[in-house]
């Protein structure tokens, strides 16, 4: 048997960032998670679209994409401030976060006021079709998604602005941002099927 | 202060140490202390003691059941409370009793056996438990003021909808059902997370016990197969609540889409159950044949390839929906296929026995049991694998004979070696060996006497969820022979219930390793201490009660005794890597599940409650993101003094 | 009768005793289910043997370890093979000639669907909790009893405007669910002139444990007769009392949701109950609850809910004059 090496404390950190992190990896398979969940929806649209004789069905017309547009422009800004806020985390740039943080919110806002702006999505909602059904709880899944993002940004823009994150201490941030790019690039599938699809065949 | 783990340390600063882990480790006294709680063994022992509940009100109703089928044209039980008991008894076997059970025995034991001290996540954990609690009290407040929901387990539309059902009971289905499947996936959550950072250094993936595997793969599974349940509970409760049309076929919505998503969750489903407990089994069978599992690495292939293969069979349930065969022999195939890592286990632990010293124990009377039971519904099952042979005997007792074999042998009969095997552990009495061996036997025949003869009645053209049959197509003396099985499982499970409270009450005092076992659970105290290892072990074999590897130097991590520490190791060789400090008892867990559960509840008496219930959920998560504790590091890191 | 069943459960034991009854999947009468049949037994030798051989195996080794465990000398056993023989290869072997067995019995079952073009179709539409039965070559339309010609396959289109439903004659074919918004096709054939029974086998709702029917092969002569029969016009009633029965089924509304002989039901009405052209001659009413005897008709119209909780059809309060009028009435549906 060999003599025990023990580990002093100075060498085990407590401030865990990245996958180090237990709480990093529980982010990482909520996201996992909820892809799962729009995946479902996304096969479930399919399906019903399979099985239906016209898409639209029932005469309604292509979805209206002006709005839509300028919504995946909006997300994709929010998605680069964060990014370029983290990344000044990296030269322990406090001031950079909390500016990158807050121009994300600020788009996410008008992503979600825009989203208001449209509405159902069409002359239809959630009650007229199995059409209307999917497209809604899709549509609105997303943006409820975007709003919870805009609440977990926040706290941590309140947390930045106590001066909490720094370049070791920043598995708050990294979570965020875990989540915020989901949003945003969820939206990508989520646009191009409930939007482009029902054009292109 | 902690002093570093020093052998030669005199002992009363050893047991001033002891002290203060207990003191951190501890909770409030009182009821309120008990609420607040998060210490991972105090919720997985809610866990269990709720799933046993469960089990017993499922069980209930199963001899209601049982009781209305036991001659033709019976009087005791309606349609109505039929349909409501065989709903309400295959709903919780199912989702209240065997998938939150093996999450108990994964919350419970996974840490204890990789040498943690708690789990990553301990307030996440509690929400779980709440969420779950809460679910399943709700459904079951509602079914006993007769808001039952009568659309059986699987619920199809478009009998689910509500022009065919419009009763509240299956609003409470659709939304508990959804709700309490963020209990599964927290749980799952956190189990990952916990076996992949917080094992026991030295303990590489290639030497965590097998249940620790199972219950990975569960969890994995659980990550996949739950989030699609969900959405198809969502939709029906949208549904019935907010007339959304995806099921009704008459605004181009369709009844097969339910099913496709259901039995895309419904099939990996049964075997997130099953996987856990071979787990049990294959510790059990280990440590009654006193010597390492056979074929450690084709077991955990094996309980690889089950998780994989199992999201490729769910269209075996809708075979008799006219899908095209080409399409449907795909899923034949596949079924059979996933016959062949459950026959790699079963021989796997033949072999140990064969080469074990095998000693009798009650625990290993139900692993043998488990394996006969489940050897035979795992043979139906390929049987019913076939597309020609499945439309005869769908929907007909036959299937009820396969899944119930399948069921005992591969959950209950496996959980029930479990509670023999680790009673000691959780409890620190012995369980009545006799007593044990008369349960056994009780359960075992009485469960066979039960189910045999239902293989026969689907032959005989049965059709479940029947509240009743005309005399004169012989089915008569075969149910009754059924009914008189199952209370022999009933007086079987008292004994069992007897057993364990004189345990509990006058049992005799279990030592650290009662039965010699190999993995670290048995390596602290029964029960073990609120910190489970007062130094964290190491490990360097697969059985590290049994051998240690003299070329590996063990490592000893320093952990600090006045706040809630554990290591934090490599993902793949358990390398040390930092320390977690852990949170300790709160109360915001159980306000958020409550504030989760009003969001659901809305949903069924008023929509204007959600957005009521969103405000107060997003409250109490930040009341629990904002950090405990600026001043965490220890380490003397600079930059460290700069802040307030 | 009590013996005979009783020795169903020796019956999985020894594949040799017969149990019967009118549902008896493996008493089959047709060549689907004699295929399917055969198919159990060749897998049930097969589960048999799998089943036996582990638990011996297990036993065994259950107890060379007892015997280790007393301290004799017991050889141990190479693992490795134990596991590749009995785990791998010999389920490889085993499954892939089932798999085979499985691809061309189904393909059968099927080109026999795809190939029978011509001959009889039928249209059977699940209602909750009874079975429309239509022969719209003939223009005959009927309930809860489907005659069919013995010895020639038979077209069945399915459907349901409701809930699902399953329709399944063990004894004549597997089951085939009836999905609303979907029609699906089953072809079946007796071999034999019979009488079989059939049951929904989906889960319908309250009352999905009482909707049988049945079918009957004849001889196609005798076959002939009853079409011929069905669709002769309509007799004018020949007595007073059928008359009034008349009178008193229009009066209590029955006509407002059955059709009857010579009287379509009302527009609009869908078909929302079994059409009663030919009451008289079925076997039971309620779809398979009860025997067809006027005593029987009169406690289902005096209360359809006492006799099958869920049925969809209202109790109707008469004296007991009209009772006995309409009771004729509906006597002389042949
Ligand atoms: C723990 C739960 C569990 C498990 C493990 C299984 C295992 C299997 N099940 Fe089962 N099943 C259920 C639970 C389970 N099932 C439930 C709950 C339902 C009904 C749901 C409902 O409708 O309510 C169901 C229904 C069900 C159906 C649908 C029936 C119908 O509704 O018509 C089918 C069809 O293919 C099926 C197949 C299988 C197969 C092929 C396996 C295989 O995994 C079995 C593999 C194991 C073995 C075969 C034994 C060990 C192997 C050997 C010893 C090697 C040698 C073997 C051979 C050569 C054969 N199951
Ligand atoms: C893990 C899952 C599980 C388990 C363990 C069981 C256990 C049992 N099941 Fe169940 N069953 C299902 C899962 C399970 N079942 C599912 C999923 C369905 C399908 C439902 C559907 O169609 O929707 C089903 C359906 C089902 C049916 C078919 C109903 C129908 O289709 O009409 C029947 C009928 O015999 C049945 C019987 C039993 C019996 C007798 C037991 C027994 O083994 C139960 C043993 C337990 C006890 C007997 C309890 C002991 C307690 C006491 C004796 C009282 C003590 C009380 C106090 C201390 C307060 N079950
Ligand atoms: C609201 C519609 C409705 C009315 C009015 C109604 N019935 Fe019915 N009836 C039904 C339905 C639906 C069934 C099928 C019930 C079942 O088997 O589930 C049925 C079944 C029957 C049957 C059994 C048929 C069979 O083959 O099984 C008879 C006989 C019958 N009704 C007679 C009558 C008479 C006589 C009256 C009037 C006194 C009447 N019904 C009024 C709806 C109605
Ligand atoms: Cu119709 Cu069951
Ligand atoms: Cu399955």
């Amino acid at each position: 048997m060999n003599e025990v090496r023990r580990i002093p404390r100075q060498e085990l950190p407590v401030i865990l960032s990245g996958s180090r992190s237990p709480i990093w990896w529980g982010m990482v398979i909520l996201v996992i998670i909820e892809s799962t969940v729009f995946a479902t929806l996304i096969s479930s649209y399919f399906y019903i679209r399979v099985n239906s004789p016209a898409w639209p069905p029932g005469g309604l017309p292509n979805p209206d994409l002006l709005l839509p547009i300028i919504n995946t422009i909006v997300l994709f800004c929010s998605s680069m401030a964060v990014l370029w806020g983290m990344a000044g985390l990296k030269k322990n740039d406090l001031r950079r976060l909390k500016i990158g943080i807050g121009a994300g919110i600020a788009l996410e806002i008008i992503f979600f006021i825009i989203k208001i702006m449209m509405g159902t999505g069409g002359p239809f909602d959630w009650s007229t079709n199995a059409y209307g059904s999917i497209f809604f709880t899709i549509n609105w899944l997303h943006t409820g998604h975007v709003l919870v993002a805009i609440l977990m940004a926040s706290v941590a823009e309140m947390l930045a602005f106590r001066g909490y994150f720094d370049r070791e201490r920043k598995l708050g941030v990294q979570v965020v941002n875990i989540y915020w790019q989901f949003v945003a690039v969820v939206w990508i599938p989520v646009f191009i099927v409930l939007f482009l699809t029902p054009r292109w065949y | 202060m902690s002093g570093p783990a020093d052998p030669t340390m005199p002992d009363a600063a050893e047991r001033a140490e002891l002290a203060e882990l207990d003191r951190t480790w501890g909770s409030p006294p009182g009821f309120v202390g008990w609420l607040s709680q998060v210490n991972h063994r105090a919720i997985g022992k809610r866990y269990l003691a709720t799933g046993l509940v469960f089990f017993l009100l499922a069980g209930i109703d199963a001899l209601r059941i049982r009781l209305q089928l036991a001659m033709p044209e019976n009087a005791l039980l309606g349609p109505e409370p039929y349909n409501a008991a065989f709903t309400m008894h295959g709903t919780t076997m199912m989702f209240l009793f065997a998938v939150p059970i093996m999450e108990g025995v994964g919350i419970y034991l996974v840490p204890l056996m990789i040498g943690a001290r708690d789990m990553a996540l301990p307030r996440l954990n509690a929400l779980g438990y709440w969420v779950y609690f809460i679910a399943g009290t709700s459904l079951y407040i509602a079914y006993f003021f007769g808001l039952a929901p009568t659309g059986g387990w699987f619920s199809y539309p478009p009998l689910t909808r509500a022009e065919y059902s419009p009763d509240k009971g299956l609003d409470f289905w659709a939304t508990m059902i959804t709700f309490i499947e963020i209990a599964a996936l927290v749980a799952a959550i956190e189990l990952i997370v916990t076996i992949f950072k917080q094992r026991a250094p030295g303990m590489s993936l290639n030497r965590m016990p097998l249940l620790v595997w199972s219950v990975l793969v569960m969890a994995f599974m659980i990550v996949f197969a739950m989030p699609p349940l969900m959405v198809a509970s969502g939709m029906l409760a949208l549904d019935r609540t907010f007339s959304t049309q995806f099921f009704n076929p008459l605004l181009g919505g369709e009844a097969l889409l339910w099913q496709h998503v259901f039995w895309f969750f419904g099939h990996p489903d049964v075997y997130i159950i099953m996987l856990p407990a071979f787990g049990i089994l294959s510790m059990v069978i280990a440590s009654s044949a006193r010597r390492p599992i056979f074929g450690y690495t084709a077991i955990v292939l094996s309980f690889v390839a089950i998780g994989f293969l199992s999201f490729g069979l769910w269209v075996h349930h809708m075979f008799a929906t006219g899908l095209p065969l080409l399409g449907m022999s795909f899923f034949t195939a596949a079924s059979m296929m996933i016959t062949i890592p459950s026959g790699i286990q079963v021989f796997c632990w033949i072999a140990t026995i064969w080469n074990g010293r095998v000693r009798i124990t009650t625990s290993f009377l139900f692993a043998v049991g488990a394996i006969i039971t489940f050897v035979l519904g795992g043979v139906t099952g390929v049987m019913l694998a076939s597309v020609p042979f499945d439309l005869q005997v769908h929907d007909t007792f036959f299937v009820v004979a396969h899944f119930h074999y399948v069921l005992f042998g591969g959950v209950v009969f496996p959980l029930f070696a479990g509670f023999y095997h680790w009673f000691p552990k959780v409890t620190g009495r012995m369980l009545d060996e006799t007593v044990g061996r008369w349960n056994f036997a009780l359960m075992f025949i009485g469960f066979h006497v039960t189910f045999f003869p239902q293989h026969q009645l689907g032959f005989l053209g049965m059709p479940r969820r029947v509240f009743t049959y005309l005399d004169g197509l012989g089915w008569g003396e075969l149910n009754l022979i059924s009914t008189i099985g199952a209370f022999v499982i009933g007086v079987g499970v008292l004994l069992f219930l007897a057993n364990a409270i004189s345990a509990l009450l006058a049992g005799r005092r279990a030592e650290g390793d009662p039965w010699g076992a190999d993995s670290l659970e048995w390596a602290t105290s029964s029960p073990p201490p609120l910190y489970n290892f007062q130094r964290i072990p190491n490990v360097s074999s697969q059985n590290p009660l049994w051998r240690s590897d003299p070329d590996e130097t063990p490592v000893e991590v320093e952990l600090r005794s006045d706040r809630r520490e554990t290591p934090v190791t490599a993902l793949l060789d358990a390398r040390p890597q930092g320390r977690l400090v852990l949170p300790g008892p709160t109360l915001v867990p159980l306000f958020t599940a409550f504030s989760i559960a009003f969001v659901f509840l809305g949903l069924i008496a008023n929509p204007w409650l959600v957005p009521v219930g969103a405000l107060l959920t997003f409250g109490c998560i930040a009341a629990w993101a904002w950090p405990r504790d600026w001043n965490v590091d220890d380490t003397g890191r600079p930059g460290e003094g700069a802040r307030s | 009768m009590k013996r005979r069943n009783a020795l169903c459960l020796i019956a999985i034991l020894l594949p040799f005793t017969a149990c019967s009854g009118p549902q008896y999947a493996l008493d089959p009468r047709s060549p689907a289910s004699s295929s399917i049949a055969q198919l159990w037994w060749v897998m049930l030798a097969i589960a048999s043997a799998v089943s036996l051989t582990v638990v011996i195996l297990l036993l065994v080794a259950i107890g060379r370890a007892r015997r280790r465990e007393r301290g004799e000398d017991v050889r141990e056993i190479a693992g490795r093979p134990l596991v590749l023989t009995g785990g791998v290869v010999i389920p490889t072997i085993v499954l892939l000639s089932l798999l085979v067995y499985n691809f061309r019995l189904g393909a059968s079952l099927q080109s026999a669907e795809a190939d029978e073009i011509g001959g009889l179709t039928i249209e059977v539409v699940g209602h909750q909790f009874w079975w429309e039965v239509r022969y719209p070559g003939h223009g005959i339309t009927t309930a809860n009893e489907i005659t069919i010609p013995a010895g020639e396959p038979v077209r069945f289109l399915v459907s349901s405007p409701d809930v699902i439903h399953s329709f399944w004659v063990p004894q004549l074919h597997g089951k085939i669910d009836m999905i609303p918004g979907r029609l699906h096709t089953l072809m079946a054939e007796a071999d034999q002139p019979g009488v079989f029974r059939g049951q929904c086998a989906e889960y319908c709702g309250m009352a999905h444990a009482l909707m049988a029917f049945w079918v009957e092969a004849l001889q196609p002569a005798e076959f002939a007769a009853w079409v011929e029969a069905r669709t002769a016009p309509p007799l004018e009633p020949e007595d007073a009392q059928v008359e009034r029965g008349r009178q008193v089924f229009f009066e209590a509304e029955c006509g407002d949701c059955h059709a009857t002989r010579g009287a379509a039901a009302p527009a609009g009405s869908g078909s929302a109950a079994p059409d009663l052209a030919d009451l008289a001659t079925r076997r039971t009413i309620g779809a398979g609850t009860l025997p067809n005897t006027p005593e029987a008709l009169a406690r289902w119209i005096e209360d359809p809910q006492a006799v099958k909780p869920g049925a969809r059809m209202p109790p109707t309060a008469l004296e007991d004059a009209e009772m006995q009028a309409l009771l004729a009435y509906l006597g002389s549906l042949r």
